[in-house]
This record gives C-alpha cells, structure tokens and sequence, in this order.
C-alpha cells in the first residue's frame, strides 16, 4: 500500500503535468546571421549609448551583450537579440529566451524611472558565464 | 573450507571493503584541500608561473577540486553505506580499483594542464578525452558497489541508474557538433539533478543511521517517494528535447517539487520517535538537521545569479557532510575496531564545521540580498556598501572556521584508517 502511493502519484504527474507537456519555447525568426550581424556594428556606430525609442538589433557573445545601449525612461523598445558565437539566454523582467546564431528573439520593453532593467545570460557559455549581464536601464 | 571460516572471511573482505572505500573517501577531500591551496597559488603573482599551466591553472585545479569534494567524496561514501547489508564485497573491491584508477585520470589530466576547464552545472569538467574517461571509470565503480544483488539500499540505487540512464542518453541525443560549454552543461544537468535524489538518500541512510532503529512505514515511504521522484527524470528524458528551455526546467520544477518531502517525512518520523538523542551521533544529527533546514529554505528563495544560490548549496552539502562525519565517528569507526579515544576532538570537529558551513551560507544568503553576484572574485564582487562588505566577511570568517572543523576530521579519520594494527 505504501509503495503503491508514490508510484500513483508518480503516473498522475507524469500524465498531467503542465511543467512536462507544455511546447517547446518559441526559438524566435529565422535571419541571414551575417546580415543581421552587420546591422548591429551599423547601430552600434550610430548610437553608443542612449538609444532612442523603436528597435535595437543587439548581439549575444562570449561574454557580453552588444553594444552596450542605455534605454531611455517613458520610451517603448523591442530588442532583437541573436547569439553571434554560441548559445547564450537572455532573461529580462523575469522571462527567458535562448539565443541561438541565426535566430532572432524579441523583446519589448517600456522602462518608466526608477525601474531596474538588466539582460543576463542564464544558459552557461564559458568561463566568463557569471559576467554576462549588462544593465539598460 | 569448513562454513564458520568461510563466513569469517566474507567478513573480512567486507571489513576490508569498507575500510577502502572509507580511504577513497577521505583521500578525495584531502585531494580537494591541497588543489584548494592550488587555487590561491594560482592568483599569487610570481607562483603562478611555476604552476603547471600557469594562472590558467585556477580554472582547471577549481574544476578537479568540485570534482572531488563533492562528487568523489559523496559517491564513495554511498558506496561505503552499501558494504552495510549483505552484499557480496567482490564487485565493491572491483569498484574501488575502478574508482582508484578514475581518480588518477582526473589528477593527471589537472596536474599535466591538459583541456579546457568547463565550469558547467553539478560535474563541471576538463574538455580533455582521459578526463571524460576518469568520470567514466568513477561513474562504473561506485556503480559496481551500488548496483550488486544484496545492496540494501535500494532507493539510492534506483536512483544512481537513473542518472546513469540520463548521462548515456545525454550522450546519445546531444549533437557532437556542440560548443564544448553548452555540450557539457546540457550533458550533466538532467543526471546532475538526478545525483541530487542520490545524496539526498545517502543524508537520509546517515540520519537513519545515527538515530538507530529498524525500518518503518513512513521510513519506507520516504525513500518510496525518493526513487519515485527520481524516476521523473525518465518522462523528462522521453518528452522533451535536450536542446530546449522545457527541458531545463523541469529538471529545475523536479528537484523543487520532489526532493524536499522524502526527507522532510523522515525528519518527522524519526522526531516523532526518538525524542532523546544525545552522544556524537545526536549532535551529529541535530547539527545536520539545523544545517540543511536553513540550505533548505534557502532554496525557495534564490535570488538571480547572486550568491543566494551558493549559500543555498554550500548548507545543503554542509548538512549531507556533518550526518557523514557522524557516521564515520559513531557507526562506521567503530565497525572496523577503528574507534576514536578523545570524542572532544570529535565534538569540536562538527562543532566547528557545522557552525563555520551555517555562518559561510548565512553571509552569502545576505550578500545575495544585498545584491553580490554569484562566482565573482575581486573588484568584480563590486561591494560598494556596508551591508555587502559585512557580509561578505561573514562568508570568509565562516568559511576558515569550516575548514578548521574539515582539516581536523580529515586528519583525524585519515590516521585512524591508515593506522598499523
């Protein structure tokens, strides 16, 4: 009877557990990699820090995010993210997304004062791993 | 062969066993202490030179000593715990030669300089072939002591072929073309965690064992629902895609939901039975109890990427270590007549090891909520306040103060089972 109850309990969560059975995430749009690269060194030299409102094509490689842009309170952004090396994550705002070359993720984003907001790498990339994070706002 | 001496010498082979794994053991920690020494050499200017792949050598000594602090020593200690019932000690002596040789690899790779350190999560590696073999040979002999007809302790062992089965099909579904960081996090996460079922049954055996008693129904119930939860692991392996988010995470949703109860019903059942435990073994558990409770809870509140997580894991491995050194002390000693005299200095190891390992994971916790990010050394640590800098003393003093506590234990046991008798 004992040993019955946690191999019960075992098949109800396997069947039924969202955490088990939900979709793979969305890994974002399919893009030209070098392409896409080129567009973020072109953004990069026209805005090195305060980046104003719409989209920002951003890179994720060993062991940062680029270029380092500052977003502006009040404003709406969405972030397009590609990994440029290897797979990397991006969590913002308590959501996260892998990065992988050749794979775009969006984000939108609208800071308003005060707020804290900061890209992180959560998928480990190398030794440098820990230091993969840049605070836009 | 009359029966009387062929069961004297299945005794002493066991005796024997015992006494080998208890050496491995042991002999992992010291190893981890002196590449910790290697670790601070490795940051020394004018040292560094000398050492065998220069100031790279931090990362690779860094790799070998969590290697064989927390995976060596704990495995074989599980292999130790399994020579307790009525296995046959063959294959254990097996293991320990497997085990023996594993550990040689892993040594020589470090020392050589050999591969890329990969700190990855649970078995972070040296990105070098003879390591990769080393795990290997590690992996086979603790499973030749584990997965022997006889062994009493089934969970446990359940649950190390499941992770077993997770590394293997890891190999399997992982493409080869990989980025070597990302292969070897995605290559141990899944059996990783399932280890985590593993130690949580060792910790267990060790409360059952310092508390004394037989099994009883809601024993047996805790460690039903340990192997049941690490069966999880096997729909997470067959459902979902190792390349992905989903799978991540529910091995991240597996250790949150199913690993806290085991433990917590055998902490209940064992409270509710035995009110008066006194001796070593009594403070070994109480001090374990108090110990991994406060890793414990630490995990339902980790932080992102601050050394919450660290306080975390270093209270829950700092609890699994003080029921260990208990049971070497009261139980496992004393099997092989190799009992200590002074039971002060016993006193004073878990005393100053448990304490120093609760006041090192109470500083991370607050230097995590002051905002200290995990990983960090130096300048980049940023402790720009007080709270911070406070805190992260904390961490230092409790730390040396553990080490005092773990230099003393592994010198003392270390004597004890190489002693001339």
């Amino acid at each position: 009877m004992i040993r019955a109850l946690p191999i019960a309990a075992f098949a109800v969560l396997a069947m039924f557990w969202p955490g088990w059975t939900e979709p793979e995430a969305d890994m974002g749009e399919a893009v030209e990699a070098t392409a896409f690269i080129a567009r973020v060194h072109a953004y990069a030299g026209l805005y090195s820090e305060d980046a104003p409102a719409g989209e920002i094509p951003m890179l994720a490689r060993r062991f940062e995010f680029y270029p380092a842009v500052r977003l502006q309170s009040g404003q709406s952004y969405r972030l397009l993210l590609m990994a440029e090396d290897a797979v990397h994550s991006v969590v913002v705002n308590g959501r996260e997304m892998l990065l992988v070359p050749g794979m775009v993720q969006a984000v939108e984003l609208s800071p308003r004062p005060g707020d804290v907001v900061e890209l992180r790498c959560n998928e480990y990339c190398g030794l440098g791993h820990n230091r993969m994070r840049l605070r836009i706002h | 062969m009359s029966a009387k001496l062929m069961h004297s010498q299945l005794n002493n082979l066991r005796l024997l066993e015992l006494r080998l794994w208890l050496l491995v053991s042991l002999a992992a920690l010291a190893v981890a202490g002196a590449l910790a020494l290697g670790l601070a050499l490795a940051r020394t200017p004018g040292v560094q030179d000398w050492l065998p792949s220069g100031p790279d050598f931090f990362h690779k000594a860094l790799v070998t000593h969590v290697v064989f602090s927390f995976q060596v020593w704990l495995l074989a200690m599980l292999a130790a715990a399994s020579t307790q019932g009525r296995a046959a000690p063959l294959p254990g002596l097996v293991g320990v030669g497997l085990t023996i040789a594993g550990c040689a690899l892993l040594l020589l790779v470090t020392l050589a300089g050999w591969g890329e350190a990969s700190l990855n999560n649970y078995v972070p590696v040296l990105d070098h072939p003879l390591y990769l073999a080393g795990l290997g040979l590690i992996a086979v002999g603790i499973g030749c002591a584990l997965l022997r007809p006889g062994n009493d302790m089934t969970a446990m062992a359940f649950a190390y072929a499941v992770a077993l089965i997770c590394f293997a099909v890891a190999v399997l579904r992982l493409p080869s073309d990989l980025d070597a960081g990302f292969r070897y996090e995605r290559l141990f996460w899944g059996g990783g965690h399932v280890l985590q079922f593993v130690n949580t049954g060792l910790i267990m055996w060790a409360w059952r064992r310092l508390a004394g008693g037989g099994d009883t129904p809601l024993s047996r119930l805790a460690f039903a629902l340990l192997a049941a939860g690490a069966a999880a692991a096997l729909v997470i392996e067959f459902r979902l895609d190792p390349l992905g988010l989903s799978w991540r995470r529910a091995y991240t949703d597996m250790l949150w939901y199913l690993l806290p109860l085991p433990p917590i019903v055998l902490a209940a059942d064992m409270l509710w039975r035995r009110r008066r435990m006194g001796g070593i073994a009594g403070m070994a558990l109480w001090t374990s109890w108090l110990v991994f409770a406060l890793g414990g809870v630490a995990g339902f509140a980790l932080g992102a990427g601050d050394t919450r997580t660290p306080s975390h894991y270093h209270a829950m491995i700092g609890g699994v270590n003080v029921a260990l050194m208990g049971v070497i002390h009261a139980a496992l000693l004393p099997t092989l007549g190799r009992a200590v005299a002074s039971l002060r200095l016993v006193r004073w190891q878990i005393g100053l090891y448990g304490g120093g390992q609760m006041l090192h994971a109470l500083g991370f916790y607050l230097a995590g909520l002051a905002g200290v990010a995990r990983k960090t050394a130096g300048a980049e640590q940023g402790l720009d306040s007080a709270v911070k800098l406070a805190s992260m003393g904390v961490v230092g003093l409790g730390g040396a103060i553990a080490v005092l506590g773990g230099v003393l234990f592994v010198g003392h046991v270390l004597a004890r089972l190489v002693r001339h008798d």
